[in-house]
């Protein structure tokens, strides 16, 4: 099953590597949000981007987009490109396939964010060299970044395997999935002005209330739980017989 | 090792109320290319998903290299090879990626991936062109390539879902010709849908006819010829033959069909049937017979025939 799943993951950077490395767009998307992310805003920022949560915020959502266009190709674009039969009628197990594909977009998110958190330090550390010493990120900051960039590709790339087996077309996953991230980013803007005054308070006072540590535990909390419902329901989607019918 | 390769009884597959494949019952031996024909919708194609195990059947089992086809499903795929309606190849992928893919896939080794790739893909005439990309190849190129991607790990059956459809005379020639050299050279198991009969007739060595899923016949392309519709005789007459003398002839109960072309008369004769007593009846009547060419019917003819009767 791990060689299956290598297999299928050494397939996948192939194709990523085609899709975002060899042509202008990816090349210049992926340079934009290191010049951004890795070296604007730590500059920018100073040693606050080394100790605040703003930083891991920013890097466990920076791979967003990318899982999402990689995923949405991986899925719909085996269907779209005629390629998810001969697939199927291959040896590979149906799981091996799926966590190749969901894993590789789960690394290449994680990759991406530790990269970014290296280049971010040494931005930081350059622009600072004459006035400190050494700046580092504190613990909390590193793990947490690393943490939540691979829950939060974990969440995105399951989310994405279940709407790209919807979808016909590569296109068609890719609406689909940036639809349902931005309702799901839009509910507490919504819902929270339709709340009673009374909860509302109740709530502000909860989020003043709640310490850092606490708020990303819970994060990483609900991000568990979320990811592992999706992977379960992901494996449950993801059959030969019923792929064969779609 | 029991002598079948495939070995279906009573496999059935409904998708709603639609029979897609209907009580087939099916004996394929080791060795041949199996020509697996049918009309569209005849239920080919569901026929090779259940066989592979991507589909499970309603009704009914078989076995595929020895090997159950719903219980043992996974090993049945590792036995068999398929080039399936589409090629299935990543266009993004250089030619020899997409052979080591499938030769992970196959958890070939990697002396035995590099010589067998080589092997291959020298074979069909792509060697020199491995590192192009599939996307910028003619569809010739890439139906060659899935073949050699579809026999990569020495499969027990190879299964070809029309793999010349869509290619121009001379691609699909050439891939019949690499085909057959292929086939004889590798010693595989063929089980072959097309709508191309000629080719089936050049290539298979047993048939068997489906239409609504259900099998009509099966048989070597000769028997099935001769079995289905016995011969069909062409009459040449130096006077044109009347309208009444047509009626008479269509009234014998050894013919089967008559038809006339370029004032040349074309019967098709039931099995068994003779010639000369028509001959004798078209003399008596005064037709005046320059020249009789007694022909088999092509498998075309016969496959036709077959469906016409089913659909009666």
């Amino acid at each position: 099953m791990i060689n299956d799943i290598l297999t299928v993951i050494w397939k996948e950077l192939i194709e990523f590597r085609r899709l975002f490395f060899e042509t202008r767009a990816g090349v210049i998307g992926f340079l934009a949000q290191f010049v951004l992310f890795g070296v604007f805003l730590p500059v920018q920022e100073k040693e606050i981007w080394a100790g605040s949560l703003l930083t891991v915020f920013f890097i466990s959502l920076l791979s967003l987009g990318l899982v999402m266009v990689f995923i949405a190709d991986s899925f719909a674009g085996e269907r779209e490109r005629k390629t998810l039969e001969t697939l199927l009628a291959s040896r590979l197990p149906d799981r091996a396939i799926l966590f190749g594909k969901i894993l590789t977009a789960v690394c290449v998110s994680c990759g991406m964010a530790l990269l970014i958190l290296i280049i971010g330090l040494v931005s930081l550390n350059i622009a600072q060299w004459s006035k400190e010493g050494l700046i580092l990120y504190t613990p909390l900051v590193f793990l947490s970044s690393v943490v939540l960039s691979f829950l939060n590709a974990l969440f995105t790339s399951s989310a994405g395997v279940l709407f790209s087996l919807r979808a016909s077309t590569v296109r068609q996953a890719q609406q689909n999935l940036v639809i349902g991230v931005m309702i799901l980013f839009f509910i507490p803007g919504l819902v929270i002005p339709m709340m009673p005054s009374e909860w509302k308070k109740i709530l502000f006072s909860f989020l003043k209330g709640i310490d850092p540590f606490g708020a990303l535990f819970v994060a990483v909390l609900v991000f568990l739980v979320a990811d592992i419902l999706l992977i379960l329901a992901a494996m449950a989607r993801f059959k030969r017989a019923r792929l064969i019918l779609d | 090792m029991t002598d079948l390769a495939i070995r279906t009884e009573n496999l059935g597959r409904n998708f709603g109320s639609l029979k897609a494949v209907d009580s087939l019952c099916l004996e394929v031996p080791r060795g041949i290319i199996f020509g697996f024909l049918g009309p569209n919708g005849a239920g080919k194609t569901t026929t090779i998903r259940l066989l592979l195990g991507l589909l499970e059947p309603s009704g009914g089992g078989g076995q595929v290299a020895g090997f159950d086809i719903v219980s043992q499903a996974g090993l049945v795929r590792t036995s068999c090879g398929a080039l399936l309606e589409h090629p299935g190849l990543y266009e993004r992928l250089t030619a020899e990626q997409n052979i080591e893919f499938y030769s992970r896939v196959y958890c070939l080794k990697n002396v035995e991936r590099a010589s067998r790739s080589k092997e291959l893909l020298t074979h069909l005439g792509l060697w020199e062109r491995r590192k192009e990309r599939v996307g910028e190849w003619s569809k010739g190129m890439k139906q060659k390539l899935a073949i050699a991607r579809a026999l990569l790990h020495r499969p027990q059956i190879l299964f070809l879902d029309e793999p010349t459809a869509g290619l121009d005379p001379v691609a699909a020639a050439a891939l019949r010709r690499d085909l057959d050299q292929f086939v004889a050279y590798e010693g595989v198991t063929v089980f072959l849908t097309t709508h191309n009969l000629a080719e089936a007739e050049k290539l298979c060595d047993r048939v068997a006819v489906i239409n609504k899923g259900k099998l009509l016949a099966e048989g070597p392309p000769g028997e099935l010829r001769s079995g289905s519709s016995g011969v069909k005789v062409e009459i040449r007459p130096v006077n044109p033959v009347t309208p009444d003398i047509l009626k008479i002839i269509q009234a014998r109960p050894e013919v089967s069909s008559i038809d006339i072309q370029d004032s040349c008369l074309y019967l098709t004769l039931n099995p068994g049937a003779g010639t000369a007593p028509l001959v004798s009846l078209l003399v008596s009547l005064g037709v005046e017979v320059e020249e009789v060419r007694k022909t088999r019917l092509s498998l075309e003819e016969s496959f036709l025939k077959i469906l016409e009767e089913e659909n009666k």
